[in-house]
């Protein structure tokens, strides 16, 4: 009997997911144009208008502001500097001869559509004020407001889901989903402490903890007081405005609803959960033109990168150019009406937040030990609060020995003042007192 | 052999001497040893051509006087003739040695019915002294022609040889063997000499004498490969005998000598090699030929249709390369018989079985496990062929780096095969034929992908007389897709299934009508069903509503004729049409169409051909996709009232010189397709009742040239080719205010203009040789961002005009070393090892390139490289 025996043997480093970078030699349109906004009936419209210069693109020399890590385009108005934001008129125009009009600037116009009869078709006329150039959506029905059922969250290990429950009785089964976003945060530290200077005036309020009371702030290298207050600017307020979108469908669904549905997802150790958090959800029935553009930028801009990614290429929107209809404009304007639900999630009761190990780490680090409670290292004071850095805590050295001493720790000001981390010392609009 | 020879002798010597005056004593040895032994006792002249598949031993212990005698008798016994011839002693295993011819030996009856000649390997001179007669001598056709035929089989494993070259001197005509090593030809009656020459195996020269209308059935053997390359290639022949143009048939044992990834043999890596034949990358299933698009190309499994002919992502293909006897590409000149695909035909067959005994093989491998068993049911009547193929390969998505996507991901694949051939007779034989694959992987948690191929088919073939054979097969082919999607979303999880399946009558005549002409015509049926969609709740608290599209039905039918006109020894034409008609059930349409297959062929010299061709094809099957390579998202669709049948053809010529074992061609074509599909980008390709709308009809233009220098013998062979081609399409859509990329023609995702390809190997003795592959490539064409915006309050990107721009070129070199097993026919264990690199320089070739957004509004550009580094692999196979 004639056997054959194949041994496969093979040495393997690496099959695949091998990603690198790559520079690309890119051309394209310029000028191209981007708007931005539905129609809202029964609401405010807010339309955005911006043109993009690849040119800005190459030349450009610094990265835009700002640095804190909740940034948004359209937050205190600024804008990437590719984005050029274009001074123009808008109006909505319905078919029933209803007219409602505004003036853009900065790249953005608000039109109050509050009083739009929903039984007719509207679109949004543009005009370029710089260029002279018209800009025209075409008719769109208004898609009926869906109902929000229920705002929930699920804690899933080290992820929070939020979730949005929502129907319609309407024609069309397309949604599209934004979400603004609330939070109130802590400071990354807390202290009941102050470094007074030698000369200033004691506080109205405390008791001198170092150096000891013999020294007094007489002494040139000043005192740290225990004032039973806690460092101000400790509690602030954020927010993000024009939220991010995303489109959904129920048509593959048993009913017009959708259940649960997880349109944001947060860590354990997100700074929006750490106190409160408030999520608002708008969402609104879409078309199905509108729905397949909105598709059609998500999968060309979100889901590349796989073997089976599809082909990139950009959707026609639905406005035209109306000098030159072959101009190249991004966006899609549809006719709804939105609703909007919002749910407050507190950590006291979920528990869910952890302190990330980036700010720990923050925290050790920037951390400075400052000598012992009996004056040695007293000197150091003056140049720790010269280098913006102030007391925070007393710290006793892990260690057997009977005589190791405790040892102040001073960190710098930024992580007790909220401030830095962008938010402000104000209640947002809607937060209850 | 010798080695083992002389240390025999060195343990018998002593043993002979020792005991020379008594006896002489040998204890388990084979027939060739006991010879040996004999010479030394008697001194005699001793001759012996052992059975190949004895495994006898012999013992024996006799006074020395009698050894020889005894040692005869034994041999006598074990079935070999001893013939006395001029002082020498000839043993021979079942025939006995004729030392004078017989006084009627020219008149020796010969029955008209076909049987089998043996050819003894070891009477090699013997054969060229025969003369065969086919038919009766008293019904001689005086000055007439005779149309002769016959099988032409493996010596060792009785399975049909294809490709074989079937030559006349005298008529100077020639016919080639199918795949069931059949071949046919009119030749004058009287004396003729017949010429059988073909890859792997010996050339045969014959002297036929031919009476009448008959039948002359050969077995050849193997040969072992000349390493001074002094033969023309039976290849070479078959370049100027034949009309068609842009044929390339693919041996198996060739397809082993391409060093692969893994060293996996594949069938589909080795039509890869071949000019005129592109992938968009490696991980891609299917592949382009003369910048046609993959679901263009007909490929065929023994009949049968695979609609995705790869697993795991492309890495393998779904041929099991151990059954596999041939392939053939059509890459222009296509055969009247085939027809449903626009662009190529790929003709996989697989092999019968041994008819002698039972074989098998088996295989252990990091990535695969495969099986195979064949043999005989009953022998030389009855063969199987088993085999079987798994996977195991999950552990190495393991190694991937965790934020790769792939990270942690499954992928399996399973396939068997089976076949039982049966040959009641000469002119019958019977086939059923089955295969099944099933592939499933899953990247990401929520996400899993399943989709399986099933072929099953039966084959009656049939020689109704001396001029007409006939074959008709009947057969099943079916694909399906299903996706889980959404599992960790349970209201949303669902299972969508996409199917394909369908039923097909085939019936096929051939006929000699004269040394000139040779017809082939027939009919085919196919009835197709095509599930478009269904998809379901998966879970119980699935809110998915369950939802079919509905079953799309058509028919399609067509008839066949067509021609093979030899108008001189260097003229001749291959025409024929094919008629075929489509017709969507359920829907008011019928598409009719003729299609023109007409190629012709000019000897300027016997090594000197120019050929010209233009075709003309129907595709009554789309296959919608949404990437650059063939996924399990991809839909198939029929035409119908709204969807318009593919349709294009091609022009093509070339010409064609043989230098003694080289052969040179050049090849020109240009080709035209129509009513291709594109979609809408956003839209939805899955559960979509109004796909129609969203669909955008596009017309598509291929030019181009491919220069080969192939040589098929000698101690190098193998062959380097360079192609220019071009491939574009455009949108045709009338409704469309905004056509792709203005209406403009831009290349497709496939076009790469410039190819370079190289498969050499180099014997440095029989037993040890390297090879080593080369592919060369213009990086493919993608579509890159020009500009970053925010929409939605996320950045997104603006794109240019579609794929404007390539990725970096394509070169990869592969390497391997060969080493064959050892020739010592006795020996119980045969050993090979091929020790190989793939991607010898680690280039890392891009798969793909795609952009993300980033801070600086600059489009982040990321490369996506398959294989980045070199793949060391060895592959042993252990004979015994």
């Amino acid at each position: 009997m004639k056997k054959q025996l194949i041994i496969l043997a093979a040495l393997l480093p690496l099959l695949g997911g091998c990603v690198y970078d790559f520079e690309a030699e890119l051309t394209g349109d310029q000028y191209t144009v981007v708007v931005e906004g539905d129609i809202i009936v029964g609401g405010i419209t807010t339309v955005s208008f911006t043109r993009l210069n690849p040119e800005l693109l190459e030349g450009k020399k610094e990265d835009p502001a700002p640095v804190h890590e909740y940034y948004s385009p359209w937050v205190n108005g600024i804008l990437p500097p590719w984005m050029i934001p274009v001074n123009f008129s808008a109006r909505v125009e319905g078919e029933d001869g209803t007219v409602v009009e505004g003036q853009g600037i900065g790249g953005m116009c608000s039109l109050d559509t509050r009083s739009l009869n929903p039984g007719v078709k509207y679109r949004l006329c543009l005009h370029d004020e710089v260029n002279d150039l018209n800009y025209a959506s075409s008719w769109e029905s208004v898609q009926s407001p869906p109902v929000i059922d229920s705002l929930s969250y699920k804690i899933n290990g080290n992820r929070m889901d939020v979730c949005v429950t929502f129907h319609s009785d309407g024609s069309t089964p397309y949604y599209c989903l934004s979400y603004d976003e609330q939070w109130e945060y802590r400071a990354y530290a807390s202290t009941y402490w102050r470094y007074i200077p030698w000369g200033a005036e004691p506080p109205a309020r405390g008791i001198q903890i170092f150096p000891e009371e013999e020294y007094g702030l007489g002494d040139r290298y000043g005192c740290i007081f225990d004032v039973f207050e806690e460092y101000p600017n400790q509690t602030c307020w954020n927010s993000t405005m024009a939220g991010i979108s995303t489109v959904v469908t129920t048509g593959a669904m048993v009913s017009n609803k959708m259940v649960d549905y997880v349109f944001r997802s947060l860590n354990e150790n997100d700074r929006r959960v750490s106190v409160a958090y408030r999520p608002i959800v708008t969402v609104r029935m879409i078309s199905q033109e509108s729905f397949e553009y909105w598709k059609s930028l998500e999968e060309t801009s979100t889901q590349t990168g796989d073997l089976f990614s599809p082909i990139p290429s950009t959707r026609r929107g639905n406005i035209l150019g109306q000098e030159n209809p072959q101009a190249p404009v991004i966006g899609y304007v549809g006719v709804s009406a939105a609703v909007t639900g919002d749910l407050f999630i507190k950590n006291k009761d979920t528990q869910f937040y952890r302190t990330s190990q980036y700010i720990l780490n923050l925290l050790r680090t920037r951390a400075i030990g400052s000598g012992d409670a009996h004056g040695v290292g007293v000197q150091q004071m003056i140049s720790e609060y010269q280098n913006g850095n102030r007391p925070w805590k007393l710290e006793f050295p892990e260690s057997d020995n009977p005589n190791a001493q405790p040892y102040y720790i001073w960190i710098p000001e930024d992580c007790l003042d909220c401030r830095t981390q962008g938010g402000f010392t104000y209640k947002p609009e809607g937060w209850p007192e | 052999m010798k080695r083992i020879s002389i240390l025999l002798l060195l343990w018998v010597l002593p043993l002979v001497g020792h005991a020379q005056n008594d006896t002489v004593s040998v204890r388990m040895v084979s027939a060739d040893s006991l010879v040996q032994v004999m010479r030394l006792v008697s001194g005699n002249s001793l001759f012996i051509a052992r059975a190949q598949d004895d495994p006898a031993t012999y013992s024996l212990e006799a006074p020395r006087s009698q050894f020889l005698d005894q040692a005869l008798h034994k041999l006598v016994s074990a079935g070999y003739t001893v013939t006395e011839w001029e002082g020498s002693l000839y043993i021979i295993h079942g025939h006995s040695l004729r030392t004078a011819m017989s006084p009627d030996w020219f008149k020796e009856a010969r029955p008209q019915q076909t049987e089998a000649s043996g050819l003894e390997q070891n009477v090699a001179a013997t054969y060229l002294n025969k003369v065969y007669e086919i038919g009766d001598e008293k019904h001689l056709r005086k000055g007439g022609k005779a149309v002769i035929h016959g099988y032409i089989r493996d010596k060792a494993t009785s399975e049909p040889v294809v490709g074989i070259t079937v030559y006349d001197d005298k008529s100077m005509t020639y016919a080639m063997t199918d795949s069931y090593g059949f071949w046919r030809m009119q030749v004058p009656t009287g004396e003729n000499h017949l010429n059988f020459s073909g890859y792997p195996m010996e050339d045969v020269r014959l002297e036929v004498r031919v009476y009448e209308d008959g039948g002359l059935d050969i077995e050849m053997s193997e040969k072992v490969v000349a390493l001074k390359a002094a033969s023309i290639s039976a290849e070479s022949v078959s370049l100027h005998r034949t009309a068609r143009i842009g044929v390339e048939k693919i041996q198996a044992d060739r397809i082993q000598k391409i060093p692969t990834a893994f060293g996996e043999a594949d069938i589909i890596k080795a039509v890869l090699a071949l000019p005129g034949v592109q992938s968009v990358g490696e991980a891609s299933s299917g592949f382009n030929v003369r910048g046609g698009s993959v679901d263009q190309n007909l490929i065929l499994y023994n009949d049968g249709t695979v609609f995705n002919p790869n697993h795991m992502f492309g890495i393998l293909s779904s041929f099991n390369a151990d059954l596999i006897s041939e392939a053939e590409l059509y890459k222009s000149s296509i055969p009247a018989e085939y027809g449903g695909r626009i662009s190529s035909v790929l003709d996989i067959r697989t092999r019968e079985g041994n008819a002698r005994k039972f074989t098998g093989s088996l295989g252990l491998g990091l990535l695969t496990s495969r099986l195979h068993l064949e043999g005989p049911l009953v022998k030389d009547k009855t063969t199987f062929v088993l085999g079987g193929r798994t996977t195991y390969s999950n552990w190495i998505l393991n190694l991937l780096p965790k934020d790769s996507h792939y990270h942690g991901g499954k992928t399996s694949f399973q396939d068997i095969n089976a076949s039982i051939t049966h040959k009641p007779n000469a002119r019958n034989t019977f086939q059923a034929f089955g295969y099944w694959s099933r592939d499933k992987f899953s990247f990401a948690k929520d996400t899993s992908f399943h989709y399986s191929n099933l072929n099953a088919s039966l084959k009656w073939r049939h020689i109704m007389d001396a001029s007409n054979n006939m074959e008709v097969s009947v057969g099943y082919d079916s694909y399906q897709t299903t996706i889980d999607g959404n599992q960790t979303y349970e209201y949303g999880a669902y299972r969508y299934r996409h199917a394909l399946a369908q039923e097909y009558l085939k019936v096929k005549f051939k006929s000699t009508l004269s040394q000139a002409h040779t017809l082939s015509y027939g009919l085919q049926a196919n009835v197709m069903n095509f599930h478009p969609g269904h998809m379901a709740p998966l879970g119980e608290e699935s809110g998915i509503k369950d939802r079919n599209l509905g079953l799309q039905m058509g028919v399609e039918p067509s008839l066949y004729l067509s021609d093979n006109w030899t108008l001189s020894d260097r003229f001749s034409l291959d025409g024929g049409i094919r008629l075929g008609g489509f017709a969507p059930l359920a829907r008011k349409a019928f598409y009719l169409m003729p299609e023109l297959r007409l190629s012709a062929k000019y000897s300027i010299l016997s090594n000197w051909t120019v050929k010209a061709g233009v075709n003309s094809f129907r595709q009554n099957v789309h296959m919608i996709t949404n990437s650059s390579t063939v996924s399990p998202m991809d839909v198939w669709v029929l035409a119908s009232d709204r969807i318009r049948p593919q349709d294009g053809w091609q022009a093509a010529a070339g010409m064609y010189w043989t230098f003694g074992p080289v052969d040179v061609s050049v090849e020109g074509y240009y080709k035209r397709s129509y009513n291709s599909l594109d979609y809408r980008s956003g839209a939805t390709l899955v559960m979509n009742e109004n796909l129609a709308d969203d669909l955008l009809t596009t017309m598509g233009r291929a030019y181009g040239a491919e220069l080969m220098v192939r040589k098929s013998t000698g101690r190098l062979n193998g062959w380097v080719s360079y192609t220019y081609a071009r491939s574009h399409m455009k949108e045709t859509q009338a409704d469309d205010p905004f056509p792709i990329n203005g209406g403009k023609w831009y290349n497709t995702p496939h076009d790469k203009p410039h190819t370079v390809k190289m498969v050499a190997n180099y014997k440095f003795t029989h037993r040890y040789s390297i090879s080593a592959n080369l592919d060369y490539s213009t990086g493919r064409p993608i579509t890159v961002p020009v500009g970053v915006f925010y929409y939605g309050g996320i950045q997104r990107l603006a794109y240019s005009e579609r794929n404007a721009v390539r990725i970096p070129d394509y070169f990869r070199l592969d390497l391997a070393v060969n080493v064959e097993p050892s020739h010592y026919l006795k020996r119980l264990t045969h050993l090979s090892f091929t020790l190989g690199v793939y991607n010898v320089t680690g280039r890392k070739n891009a798969y793909s390139v795609y952009y993300t957004p980033s801070p600086d509004g600059k489009p982040q550009g990321h490369m996506i490289s398959v294989f980045a580094s070199q793949i060391p692999y060895i592959n042993l196979n252990l004979k015994f």
